[in-house]
């Protein structure tokens, strides 16, 4: 797996995290990474059709202090804990399905941490868009241009079409 | 034939209530709730007929009115269910029949099918059809429900404190302000979605404790890198 590859060539220094794969593109389609909060391990996700499976290969990560950090920001903020992951998402260099994959990566993460005080779960928009709802009444959006956008339930952000699929009103999201 | 899936009704007006609601504990609750219903309405167990999330979200701020008891209650403190229950008997607002009905013993509470027992006579004299103009709104699934909230009752005390405390919510609801109804109300689909809402108990101790778990609350930067780009 290349991803596996990468994290462990780069597992130095400790406090980093590697984003070189990322910014190359080297992630192929729905295939994304998550950390595995109960042995600090990484396991390479297959996400084919928007359910995370926890099934392939791992290998441990020495450099994963991070865990403890993203445990801590999650606990304490989650805006913050947000703010990261979304600052990690920007930087892949693929396409808007790949974004999703690693946010929805991190949010199983987060949702795991925080034991569900955290929530995310995810739709489609009807422009091919990738929405996630929060538990609070948040919506992310990553639109087919690659642009993420946030904005709130009770703010007109999203219409309603059906059960699994919204229309987003980029006039009522702002740009992430 | 596949059958046709049931929406959400009226999510607009659903959603200006929640502006409305614009406090940090009611907010995050109210928007919780529609989190799950949409979550339940996606991967649970759907309802039998539309949804009505305006009518939920209405009951639903009624159930956290009280945010003392709510907090009291979900930390497992069973004097305030009962002193709620006191209240809630004595100030009804309903008519005599209905406050006769649904009046319950706290000390038979191990019985939990007073509930059912209470309202069940309501239900044949009709006030679970209520004309509304024109139309007949409609408690859908009632029997079910009463049987689920029986099941929840065996499981977990204060799941089921605040089940019930719900159910009264909801009927009042219905027939306090069932014009503003559209649909009918499935009222299993309502308490599976209640349930789900009350397991996640910490997030809702903590909500009503005032921690904020919204995700775009804290636009400030932070000075700590947690993550480097190499």
């Amino acid at each position: 797996m290349v991803i596996s590859r990468a994290i462990h060539k780069s597992g130095k220094p400790e406090n980093t995290f590697n984003t070189a794969l990322l910014k190359r593109g080297q992630f192929t389609a729905h295939q994304v990474y998550a950390i595995n909060s109960s042995n600090s391990n990484i396991e390479v996700v297959t996400n084919p059709q928007w359910q995370a499976v926890f099934s392939a290969e791992r290998l441990s990560w020495k450099g994963l202090r991070k865990l403890t950090d993203w445990k801590a920001l999650s606990l304490i903020n989650n805006g913050k804990c947000l703010k990261r992951a979304i600052e990690l998402v920007q930087l892949v260099n693929s396409t808007h399905y790949d974004k999703a994959d690693v946010f929805w990566a991190l949010a199983v993460l987060i949702e795991r941490e925080t034991k569900g005080s955290w929530q995310a779960s995810l739709a489609d928009g009807t422009d091919g868009s990738c929405i996630f709802l929060g538990g609070s009444g948040e919506v992310l959006v990553i639109a087919p241009t690659g642009q993420l956008f946030k904005g709130k339930l009770q703010s007109g952000s999203l219409v309603y079409v059906s059960n699994t699929l919204f229309r987003p009103q980029y006039n009522r999201l702002n740009q992430v | 034939m596949k059958e046709k899936e049931t929406t959400i009704l009226r999510w607009q007006e659903a959603m200006g209530f929640l502006a409305l609601h614009d406090d940090l504990v009611t907010n995050q609750l109210l928007n919780n709730g529609v989190f799950v219903v949409l979550r339940e309405m996606r991967e649970g167990q759907p309802p039998v007929a539309d949804f009505d999330l305006c009518f939920f979200v209405d009951t639903l701020a009624n159930v956290c009115l009280n945010q003392e008891f709510l907090l009291a209650t979900l930390q497992g403190n069973a004097s305030a269910y009962r002193e709620e229950e006191e209240k809630i008997n004595k100030s009804r607002k309903l008519t005599a029949r209905y406050r006769s009905k649904l009046s319950y013993d706290v000390a038979n509470r191990e019985d939990m099918s007073f509930l059912a027992g209470a309202i069940g006579p309501l239900k044949n004299s009709g006030y679970f059809h209520k004309p509304i103009g024109g139309r007949t709104a409609k408690l859908l699934r009632f029997q079910p429900a009463m049987e689920f909230l029986q099941t929840v009752s065996q499981a977990d005390e204060t799941s089921s404190w605040l089940l019930h405390y719900a159910t009264y919510q909801v009927l009042e609801n219905f027939l306090l302000h069932s014009d503003a109804l559209e649909g009918d109300f499935d009222l299993l689909f309502f308490m599976q979605v209640m349930k789900q809402f009350l397991e996640n108990r910490q997030l809702l101790i903590e909500v009503l404790q005032g921690k904020d778990f919204r995700w775009f609350s804290d636009e400030e930067e932070e000075r700590e890198e947690v993550f480097c780009v190499v």
